[in-house]
């Protein structure tokens, strides 16, 4: 595996990396930041059906924190339950706070959700042509955040929206300005989206895969814009994909979901690095394809056995028993979180949920 | 494996459905009385020697309603089924065939659409005599390019997917794509749009009958009992009640049988 | 030309192919074969006066694919990889250039004729939704193509199912019945009914969760051993494709810009496309060596600088370049290409086959 000794992520590095670094992020550790998004036991059901189990986590100032899962896991469930985005039907219990509002964000009326949306609070979507009004123009998408939350004049918001696409990194951004969204392609579309998101530098910005539709040179081009624009506001940053390799070079931090549960958290070195819970160790494993080559010849990857369970169907307990190899009957029932380290986030951010963690084989 | 659900559409509008065949079979073996002027009082309102009445000739409603079924049944059968069984294998020729072939068709289909049904019936009475039969095959023809269209939009979808890709590759030819791809997975749209065509079939079978091009004045039908009652609604709203709400019964129970048969069907729905 | 031809000997060749099959090794003729293969496509008219745009989807493409070879065909969306895999499995039609599968041509053949393709060559999809017909059975779409080739069915079906690490009960369900992973099994089975010599996977894993990826590629590798297959493997996962390949063709704007053993390929590449495609894609690895967004972004400006991109509209736009001219050509799978004139353009609400 690898040895990655710990180190802050986001504190001045010492990489052993050639190419000249864009811009250094992030000032060095400050003890205790302000805490911009408190989610406690978060629970989101359809109907009968349990969809998200006690959700816990927090993010920081300036902290950029991954949510990864794979299909079913209830990472975009998570994130449109912050957001107040639920479908109809869908309901979640729980708290979800922001700084700088007393007011729990689960039971707040639309109005107000809407007053924090596109405001204190912004999403960028995996489709950008989704996100974005056809039969507008997109200069015209961009100032109308602004004019919405703000009381900047129509003719301030419009210069503003051109100077946002520029920060984009969109060429030209006055013809953008004067563009529909079907003349432009996906990465600009992207960029677009990311402009509106950060329209009026949002304490808090959720990303749902804003890169999976995208090609690999545009997505680089794009994280890179992405890490940036939450850089320079200092803005939190929930960043959801089940791209590992994108999580590690975006996130600071990351938690693990599988089965509407999250199962581990902590510093992206650690998690990645040397998880700990067995689900973990099975998605960094698979996903490796690396170690395969090593080996003489071509050797099988390393696999989860199973399926996952679509929602709503996953067993009771852990909720990765059934695909876990060291699952015993203990693990029938919900393990218990073990904090992992101290971290200055509280005991939600490190740790995991697993009776039967990494190194405890010995035990058997 | 477990088995398909009945679904509640699917038995309220088959009941729906099933009653309205049931009074078309009765209709064959009992009548309460001829369909023809009785010796009693015209306009009666439901009593019990006449349960639904009599209509302003003197004749039995409940005996129409019963005879009315037939038309009904026969009405929604011929014109849904000439406008499906022309309009459904039309609709995947265009979505199958190359480029100006089936844009030649759709435009073809385009010409027929601008045509009101309603003219072309009065058209082919014209022609060929009035009648039902007539009435509802034009109905029918005009028809054919609702389920035209609808089954080419269907189809396209299915021929751009990748099961039908892997079927070519198997070595499959466009006839047996058509049979074992397309057509099961348009089937669904083809029962929504029949029912919704076999209503406005029985509303269009009433509209000609008020104009003399539809089923002949001896022929009992829903439509024309409605049309008959106009001029003494204010006195005698039965006579329209009766006919109407069968109609609307029939109606509603095509739609909820269509819709609860697509359901019905889609394996999607199956438990798991 | 015969509906049943065998391979005919070429002259020449030196190299033994390495997985190669028994019985096939001896020949050397390629089990793929492209010379100078290009397809165009017409974009709808948008003027009455002017001539419709003309897309070159695959520009010039001469290759050769060795029996027992695992090829991998790279690209972003756009290059022309997937217009380039359907023309090999007979779904499209080059608009110039030869195409011949185990020394047979297949360019000019209608699809009557090619019963004898479809027993050699058969296709794994990338959607796993989509690639299985909703309203049949498993069995009914592992037999497909045993029923269109008239093979007797037997117990094959099971067999398969149990080959592909499914059980026989599956046979009697319906696609949606089962996860994505295991409807690209069932994909892959489909593909071995009628034991070809040559196996097209499409992107097979891109629509998969990571912790199921592994199992399909294994379940690749494991079948293109087993039954001695020649397997075309398309991807825009460079990782993938370095995993599962010995020889790798990475295209862009429907050429092929470099081609070369895996290795030698991702180690030194030598196209600056190739190599701005390798800089950018992140690895876990260094990335948890403390590679940031900031520096995968440079890296890749910096190849995209060896194109000739200085300021980043300049690398974007280069980066998009390949993407915005040949949209909406990739992907779709129309029925129609087999018989129909080139050139043409399909109609309004479908995608372009």
């Amino acid at each position: 595996m690898t040895t990655t000794p710990d180190r802050a992520r986001g504190g001045a590095r010492n990489n052993p990396t050639e190419r000249a670094v864009t811009r250094e992020s992030a000032p060095p550790d400050a003890p205790a930041r302000e805490t911009v998004l408190t989610v406690e036991g978060l629970d989101v059901h359809a109907g009968s059906t349990r969809l998200l189990h006690d959700v816990t986590f927090s993010i920081q100032r300036g902290e950029r924190v991954g949510l990864i899962g794979e299909s079913g896991s209830g990472k975009s469930l998570t994130a449109l339950a912050v957001m107040g985005l639920l479908a109809e039907g869908v309901t979640a219990t729980g708290q979800v706070r922001l700084a700088g509002h007393d007011t729990e964000l689960l039971g707040a009326s639309e109005r107000r959700m809407s007053q924090l949306r596109g405001d204190r609070m912004a999403m960028i979507f995996q489709e950008p042509m989704t996100a974005l009004n056809p039969t507008m123009k997109v200069g015209r998408q961009v100032a109308e955040v602004l004019t919405q939350h703000r009381t900047a004049d129509r003719r301030a918001a419009a210069r503003r929206a051109v100077e946002l696409l520029g920060q984009v990194g969109l060429p030209d951004p006055r013809a953008v300005a004067r563009s529909y969204p079907h003349q432009l392609s996906g990465g600009q579309r992207q960029r677009v989206v990311a402009a509106i998101a950060l329209a009026n530098d949002p304490l808090l910005l959720v990303c749902d895969e804003p890169t999976t539709a995208l090609d690999v040179t545009v997505q680089a081009l794009v994280l890179d814009l992405i890490v940036r624009g939450v850089e320079d506001r200092d803005a939190a940053m929930l960043f959801i994909t089940h791209d590992l390799a994108v999580v590690a070079t975006v996130c600071e931090r990351v938690l693990v979901m599988y089965g509407g549960r999250i199962v581990e958290a902590g510093p992206v070195t650690e998690v990645l690095g040397d998880p700990q819970h067995r689900y973990t160790q099975g998605l960094v494993a698979a996903s490796d394809l690396e170690r395969a080559r090593t080996g003489p010849g071509r050797q099988p990857l390393d696999t989860i056995a199973g399926n996952v369970p679509p929602a709503g169907r996953f067993p009771d307990g852990c909720v990765f028993r059934n695909r876990c190899a060291f699952a015993t009957e203990v693990c029938e029932q919900v393990p218990p979180w073990t904090p992992r380290g101290r971290h200055e986030a509280g005991e939600h951010a490190s740790g995991y949920a697993c009776f039967h963690p990494v190194g405890s084989e010995t035990g058997e | 494996m477990s088995g398909r659900r009945l679904n509640a559409p699917l038995l309220i509008g088959g009941a729906l459905v099933l009653l309205v065949v049931a009074m078309a079979l009765v209709s064959y073996v009992w009548t309460p009385y001829e369909f023809k002027f009785l010796p009693v009082p015209k306009e009666q309102t439901p009593n019990a020697e006449h349960w639904l009445g009599t209509d302003r000739s003197a004749r039995d409603v409940l005996t129409q309603i019963l005879l009315g079924a037939r038309t009904t049944l026969f009405v929604g059968v011929v014109a849904v089924g000439v406008a499906a069984v022309i309009g459904v294998p039309i609709g995947i020729l265009a979505a199958m065939s190359p480029g100006g072939f089936g844009q030649f068709i759709m435009r073809g289909n385009d010409i027929l659409l601008a045509f009101p049904a309603l003219l072309l019936a009065i058209m082919f009475s014209a022609l060929y005599g009035g009648g039902t039969l007539i009435a509802m095959i034009a109905i029918g023809i005009a028809t054919i390019p609702a389920f035209a269209r609808i089954v080419r939009s269907g189809a396209l979808q299915v021929i751009n997917t990748e099961y039908v890709a892997a079927s070519r590759v198997a070595g499959h030819g466009p006839l047996a794509i058509a049979r074992k791809h397309v057509l099961p997975n348009v089937i669904g749209l083809v029962i929504v749009q029949a029912s919704v065509s076999f209503a406005i079939a029985i509303l269009a079978e009433a509209a000609l009958s008020y104009l003399g091009l539809g089923t002949p004045t001896g022929q009992p039908s829903w439509g024309r009992m409605l049309l008959e009652s106009q001029n003494v609604l204010h006195r005698s709203p039965h006579l329209a009640i009766i006919p109407g709400a069968a109609i609307a019964l029939a109606v509603l129970g095509f739609n909820l049988f269509g819709d609860g048969l697509r359901d019905y069907l889609d394996p999607k729905l199956e438990g798991r | 030309m015969s509906d049943t031809g065998t391979p005919h000997d070429a002259p020449g060749g030196s190299e033994t192919p390495p997985h190669g099959a028994p019985g096939r090794s001896e020949d050397e003729t390629p089990a793929i074969s492209l010379r100078g293969v290009n397809r165009e496509f017409r974009r709808p008219r948008t003027s009455l006066t002017s001539a419709p745009a003309v897309v070159h989807a695959v520009r010039d493409v001469t290759l050769d694919i060795r029996p027992g070879e695992r090829f991998g065909l790279v690209g972003e969306s756009g290059s022309g990889k997937s217009t380039l895999l359907r023309m090999m499995s007979g779904l499209d039609r080059p608009t110039s250039g030869e195409i011949h599968i185990e020394g047979q041509p297949i360019q000019d053949s209608s699809a009557r004729r090619l019963g004898w393709l479809r027993r050699r060559l058969q296709l794994v999809f990338q959607d796993p939704m989509s690639s299985l017909d909703p309203r049949m059975r498993i069995r009914e779409i592992i037999s497909e193509p045993l029923v269109a080739q008239g093979i007797p069915r037997g117990s094959k079906v099971d067999d398969l199912l149990e080959r592909v690490g499914l059980s026989t009960d599956a046979a009697l369900r319906f696609p949606h019945q089962f996860s994505g992973g295991q409807r690209q099994r069932i994909s892959v089975a489909r593909a071995l009914a009628p034991d070809p010599h040559i196996l097209i996977a499409d992107e097979p894993v891109s629509a998969l969760d990571v912790s199921v990826r592994a199992q399909v590629l294994n379940l690749i590798d494991e079948v293109v051993d087993g039954f001695e297959l020649t397997l075309v493997f398309v991807s825009h996962d460079l990782s993938v494709v370095r995993h599962v390949c010995d020889r790798v063709a990475v295209m862009r704007a429907g050429e092929i810009v470099e081609i070369g053993p895996t290795e030698q390929l991702y180690q030194d590449p030598q196209h600056p496309y190739t190599q701005q495609l390798l800089a950018s894609v992140p690895r876990l690895s260094e990335a948890l060596a403390g590679r940031t967004a900031a520096e995968l972004a440079e890296r890749t400006r910096a190849a995209l600088a060896g194109e000739g991109a200085t300021d980043e509209a300049a690398a974007l736009r280069l980066a998009e370049e390949g993407a915005r001219a040949d949209a909406g050509i990739d992907g779709g799978a129309g029925l129609r290409a087999e018989d129909v004139r080139h050139d043409r353009h399909e109609d309004e609400g479908g995608t372009i086959a």
